[in-house]
């Protein structure tokens, strides 16, 4: 299911769907600004399945809705985004290419228009063979009844499989994904992944899959960036991340979920909230909670440092010299 | 280990009424389940599974149609007024949203309160100093008594639900879902406090989720649910290890583990 080996084997990577340069999303309320994205870049690649980590308010969604021109007129989004090797303006023009799902299947949904029609509005095909095989590449059964059925009929996995075939209506290159599992039963869950996961082999798509949840990051994703406070705190492979984490903020955030070499012991969990972006944050924003943090954490923001082929962490801890 | 709650038989019903028709569903059926005194029992399903329906009726919040629940020796089902209320007192529960359990208009300390002044003829200085006591075992700064829930994070927030769970010095407490609306690292926190206050307190857990790894680390035991009846109880290990019910070899092998 993970490309991972092929990355690491050295041969030429895959080609760039997008890049993202130093974004920049400042919200500017009355009460003064906020900054929830400092300077994030990345590239996805070409048919990878990109996770997007971090705890509730890293800036995973907003930088998402930036890249799609979503955020309300109270943001400011500063920097700059390529597809397929054009620039491309931060106004929405991302919007063609891509579509979004979201954790509530609720949310992508019209309840008033049957699963049919919504098909139809998106793809333009009025033709019910087509139609319905936007609803059978989502794994939906009986795909030529559920075109009358309207979204307040189907059960919540059904919803999201439904939210899905309406994402593959659009033929986007780009899927954005965010929380998609969250709000599914355990067994629905790995359905809906292993569904995603088939969608971007078939279709040559690229996935960004937003998860606070590092098992769903483990079970689909090539290459997992972990934000924290609106930085990029760690990449790198799935595999580099999860196995070897360097930023002591993934290290936490691995050793706060249940697993069975914790039973019987407790949980590390991490102490103070994520700094909510109003203030401006000296040194590495992660400090404050951190059990490394000395001296040098609280006056220099660390830079973002390469450690080994496509694996980087923004701690000065992992900085040899030191 | 004797069990402290015992279920038999048990059914519940809920009637939908529509013009010119009534429809029942059955959310539990004929199910049979016991708790041991100062054991973690947790309770996995899918949602629909009848789970929350469950701790409902433990707590009298639905009325069974059929079937016991007997705790401590006493039965509960058909209990009213204040015997109801006296037992009610020994089990508590915590819900999963904290901020939908708590009132937005009240400040906390008035709301860790009001259970002592319901079921207690606590004075107001002992009423505050157990409202003390609690709230320095949950590791909550006193300053937190004297804000609303919004002013709280999860974390605070949950901690002040079960700070009003165990004012009363509870045997039992259920838990529906108390962490899946926290991020993983508090959930971390909250984990740790609930193990460490059940082995201060020598309190039984019922606790239920849909996360088998939450399960795997607090239970001594999980039951799993499925179509409101309880299909299988083991040991976690076992459970995971040797899955003897169709359902639950599903539920093991789809469940994400790091």
């Amino acid at each position: 299911m993970s490309n991972a080996d092929d990355m690491e084997s050295g041969r030429p990577g895959p080609a760039v769907a997008m890049s993202v340069q130093d974004l920049r999303v400042t919200f500017r309320p009355p009460s003064g600004p906020v900054r929830a994205v400092r300077g994030v870049s990345f590239e996805l690649h070409e048919g990878e399945i990109l996770g997007v980590a971090g705890e509730s308010g890293c800036g995973k969604s907003v930088l998402v809705r930036a890249l799609l021109g979503l955020l309300p007129a109270t943001a400011t989004v500063e920097g700059s985004l390529g597809f397929d090797g054009e620039p491309t303006a931060l106004d929405g023009a991302l919007q063609s290419e891509a579509a979004l799902i979201y954790q509530n299947p609720g949310a992508s949904l019209n309840p008033v228009f049957t699963i049919g029609q919504q098909l139809q509005f998106v793809s333009g095909s009025t033709d019910p063979t087509e139609l319905s095989g936007f609803l059978l590449q989502a794994g939906l059964k009986d795909p030529e009844q559920l075109l009358g059925a309207y979204p307040h009929e189907f059960s919540g996995g059904m919803g999201q499989r439904a939210a899905i075939a309406l994402a593959l209506a659009q033929r986007p290159r780009l899927l954005f994904a965010d929380e998609p599992t969250t709000a599914l039963d355990v067994t629905t869950q790995s359905q809906v992944l292993e569904l995603i996961a088939e969608l971007r082999q078939r279709h040559r798509l690229s996935v960004v899959l937003i998860s606070h949840d590092l098992a769903v990051i483990k079970r689909v994703c090539d290459r997992v960036m972990v934000l924290y406070a609106g930085l990029v705190a760690e990449t790198g492979t799935t595999s580099q991340v999860l196995t070897s984490p360097s930023h002591p903020y993934t290290q936490a955030l691995l050793e706060s979920v249940p697993r069975p070499q914790a039973v019987g012991t407790s949980l590390a969990s991490i102490p103070g909230m994520v700094p909510d972006g109003r203030h401006e944050i000296l040194g590495c924003a992660f400090a404050p909670r951190c059990s490394h943090a000395h001296d040098a954490c609280i006056t220099e923001e660390p830079a973002m440092k390469h450690l080994v082929d496509g694996h980087s962490v923004r701690c000065v801890l992992s900085d040899p010299t030191r | 280990m004797t069990p402290l709650l015992s279920i038999t038989g048990l059914r519940v019903d809920y009637q939908s009424r529509q013009i010119g028709a009534r429809r029942s569903a059955t959310a539990i059926s004929d199910l049979n389940l016991e708790v041991l005194a100062g054991e973690t029992l947790a309770v996995v399903g899918e949602s629909g599974a009848g789970k929350s329906t469950l701790a409902e009726s433990i707590v009298g919040l639905v009325r069974p149609v059929a079937g016991n629940i007997r705790f401590d020796g006493i039965e509960l089902i058909g209990l009213r007024g204040l015997q109801r209320r006296r037992i009610q007192s020994r089990i508590q529960m915590v819900a999963q949203n904290p901020l939908l359990s708590l009132s937005p208009r009240m400040l906390v300390a008035t709301q860790i309160e009001e259970p002592l002044k319901v079921h207690t003829d606590f004075n107001r200085a002992r009423r505050r100093e157990r409202i003390a006591e609690i709230v320095a075992a949950l590791g909550l700064s006193e300053a937190v008594l004297h804000r609303h829930p919004h002013e709280l994070s999860g974390g605070q927030a949950q901690r002040a639900v079960l700070a009003r769970a165990l004012v009363l010095e509870p045997s039992m407490i259920i838990f529906d879902e108390p962490t899946s609306a926290l991020d993983v690292s508090v959930q971390a926190g909250v984990l740790n406090l609930l193990q460490e206050i059940k082995a201060e307190l020598k309190l039984t857990y019922l606790f239920i989720t849909h996360d088998l790894g939450v399960a795997r680390h607090l239970a001594d035991r999980i039951a799993v649910m499925q179509h409101g009846e309880v299909v299988e109880v083991q040991a976690p290990q076992a459970l995971f290890d040797n899955p003897r019910n169709p359902y639950t070899r599903t539920l093991v092998a789809s469940s994400l583990l790091l």
